[in-house]
């Protein structure tokens, strides 16, 4: 087994709900190399380029997370939250969350009703009113939450669990898209070293992806790019008696060069360029149809694409990658941007 | 006793937690506590796996007993690209198992695995037939599974992380009843080298979860009490959105005297004693009605006086069952009143 590398480790124990990434850009940023300067935007969008003139390519991963936000506290000491980002709420009953208050982190539990007292309650799932979650801090009033700290407006994810299962998977929350910062982060280092040969390559940590693309379409207005490749996750479930269009998709196979999904058809050249490169490189890589979105697409026009790692149990508290599949992918992005001449790949 | 100040987790209840013990697979549990009590007297499991040990040699006959074993999963079928099937072992709400850690129990080893939830913007739901969902251990194929020793009728836990909100309040999965494991053995462990004024049985069952088969064993095996005082967790409908009609012991107030719930109707006459023997001593004491079972509905049909000294608990049966640290100390201190003044318990004769 492959164990989880300590920079993808570090970067999973930073919170960063959408609209909530400062910690984590602060944590990229830290640890980017000296020599360019890296820049944040208003969105906390974090880029840094290196190079210059003409193409001008673009690398896009995301810092935010689904989670949660506190909507409201009770009289009673409990709290509501809101969803950010898409969440099962029927399946968060009894789930320890992490609060990220001002003072730190305060735990709390999600509630259920035990199905010893079930009257009918359970039917819907106690813990849902309307569109919110109930979470118990532990205190019995709204005075004694907020004494711990707790307000209005803070940030929660579930609390952070990582596992390596026995055929290598790493597991954890936010690996959608912890791993595409730290492929990021370590292609910033070699860039740094080793500046494209010809162009500008912009390396961009986004915001508030998955709530709407903002962070990337503010980064679409402020800048033009020849060629935007966006890093991101590809739902590969496996569930038995499952039906879905990542059937074809498996863990471990390499990366997953999404075509088409929801936002539309994706440069046919660079895709096929990215693999004729794969291929030259002698580099696992798949290829497919997405029931999503992804970020490339805000970016028009330009050639773009997305350049996946296949992860089960997308917005779960389990979310796994394959190792393989991160290693090939930082593999492809190197030959990628370390190119004499990266137009060849889509022109 | 204040909540400013942060209650740290017993150590021995901390370790009680950690080890898995999925009904029917006690083993792990038994071993820790039969390891400890040892140096109290002399041990003795019986064919199930219930464990008990007896001390004192004369006066009326008390069991206090708490049930090792833990809601869970075992390994039902392997499929073949890999998926790890389960059946659920004891009662658990199906919606609460999706993009759940899990621990697979091998004949090798511990090996951690995932169950799988298909995110919601792909048409994932929790509501979705619990017969569709399975283990994941990170193989692509049934053989895989097999040379990870994973096999049919491996036992499966939860994942168990405990934590402590605001400063009192334990979350943790298998709270019930490892913290009843933990007040019996920490109760023994006092009754020990004292001169008792009654013949103690402490005892750990097993099974509870499962229709309280353990407890059964124990009412047919031969031994006969005077007294029984299950010790276990009482769900409690104090918590947020829950239906104050039943069970609303609130946590922090006292463990609770479980006088009425779907299996047994406590023996007043003890629940006097016990409530006297706290007032006496200054200790909290709830009573009341809840849901559930515990060891005492077979036990207490064997003819003898019988009430459940129980902690008031939230989201039993979820990975997050909370109870409050300061019922667990006075349960502990009122196990040890009771051992104190064991010789004036009520006995049907008096």
């Amino acid at each position: 087994m492959t164990a989880f590398p300590d920079d993808l480790l570090e970067l999973l124990q930073v919170p960063g709900v959408s609209g909530y990434e400062r910690r984590v850009v602060e944590h990229l940023r830290a640890r980017l190399p000296d020599g360019v300067a890296a820049t944040v935007d208003a969105l906390d969008n974090l880029t840094v380029t290196y190079g210059r003139g003409a193409p001008h390519v673009l690398l896009i991963v995301h810092t935010d997370e689904v989670g949660f936000v506190v909507s409201g506290v009770r009289p009673d000491g409990a709290l509501y939250l809101t969803a950010i980002g898409h969440w099962d709420l029927a399946a968060l009953g009894g789930t320890q969350v992490d609060v990220h208050s001002s003072d730190g982190v305060v735990p709390g539990v999600v509630i259920t009703v035990p199905p010893h007292l079930d009257r009918g309650l359970a039917g819907r799932g106690a813990w849902q009113e309307g569109d919110q979650v109930v979470v118990d801090v532990g205190s019995d009033d709204a005075a004694a939450t907020a004494a711990l700290g707790v307000r209005v407006l803070d940030p929660v994810t579930l609390a952070r669990r990582t596992a390596v299962l026995p055929g290598g998977t790493w597991v954890a929350r936010g690996l959608d898209n912890r791993f595409g910062c730290t492929l990021l982060l370590r292609l910033a280092r070699r860039l740094a070293a080793s500046p494209p040969a010809r162009g500008r390559v912009t390396l961009a940590w986004a915001s508030q992806e998955e709530v709407g693309f903002r962070g990337p379409k503010a980064l679409a207005y402020a800048q033009r790019f020849d060629a935007v490749l966006a890093i991101d996750a590809y739902p590969a479930d496996r569930r038995p008696g499952a039906r879905l269009a990542s059937d074809a998709v498996r863990q471990g196979l390499g990366p997953v060069l999404r075509g088409v999904d929801l936002t539309g058809v994706g440069s046919s050249r660079f895709v096929a360029g990215l693999q004729r490169l794969a291929a030259a490189e002698g580099l696992p890589l798949q290829a497919a149809y997405a029931q999503g979105h992804n970020q490339a697409s805000v970016f028009l026009p330009t050639h773009a694409a997305a350049l996946d790692l296949p992860i089960a149990y997308l917005h779960s508290g389990v979310e796994s990658v394959h190792p393989a599949d991160f290693h090939a992918a930082e593999a492809l992005l190197w030959a990628f941007v370390s190119q004499a001449d990266p137009e060849v790949t889509w022109s | 006793m204040t909540r400013s100040v942060a209650w740290t987790v017993p150590v021995e209840l901390a370790e009680l937690l950690a080890l898995p013990g999925v009904s029917g697979y006690e083993d792990p549990v038994r071993d820790y506590l039969l390891e400890r009590v040892q140096a109290f007297g002399d041990p003795v499991a019986d064919a199930m796996g219930n464990l008990r040990v007896t001390l004192g040699d004369h006066g009326p006959r008390i069991l206090i007993v708490a049930h090792m074993d833990e809601i869970g999963l075992v390994v039902s079928g392997i499929d073949e690209d890999g998926s790890v099937r389960f059946e659920k072992v004891g009662t658990i709400d199906d919606r609460l198992l999706a993009g759940r850690h899990v621990t697979l129990h091998t004949r090798t080893g511990a090996l951690a695995g995932v169950i799988g939830a298909v995110p919601p913007h792909h048409g994932g739901s929790a509501g979705a037939n619990p017969a569709t969902l399975a283990i994941d251990v990170g193989a692509a194929s049934a053989a895989e599974v097999a040379a990870f020793g994973v096999r049919v009728l491996d036992s499966v836990s939860f994942d168990k992380f405990p934590r402590v909100m605001h400063g009192t309040r334990l979350n943790c999965r298998a709270v019930d009843d490892r913290v009843g494991c933990a007040l019996v053995l920490w109760a023994c462990r006092y009754a020990a080298g004292r001169d008792l004024g009654a013949r103690i049985t402490f005892a750990w069952s097993v099974q509870e979860e499962v229709g309280l088969r353990g407890a059964q064993g124990l009412a047919h095996g031969g031994e006969r009490y005077d007294v029984i005082v299950p010790v276990d967790a009482c769900a409690s409908t104090d918590g947020p959105n829950h239906p104050r009609r039943l069970a609303c012991f609130p946590l922090g107030a006292g463990p609770v005297l479980r006088m009425i719930d779907h299996g047994s109707f406590a023996s007043p006459k003890l629940a006097a004693w016990l409530s006297a023997l706290a007032e006496r001593h200054g200790l909290p004491l709830q009573a009341g009605v809840t849901g559930g079972e515990t060891d005492g509905v077979p036990l207490q049909v064997t003819g003898a006086h019988m009430v459940p000294l129980t902690i008031a608990m939230r989201y039993v049966h979820s990975l997050a069952e909370t109870c409050d640290l300061r019922d667990v100390d006075h349960a502990r201190q009122l196990l040890e009143r009771l051992i104190d003044e064991a010789q004036w318990v009520p006995l049907a004769t008096r």
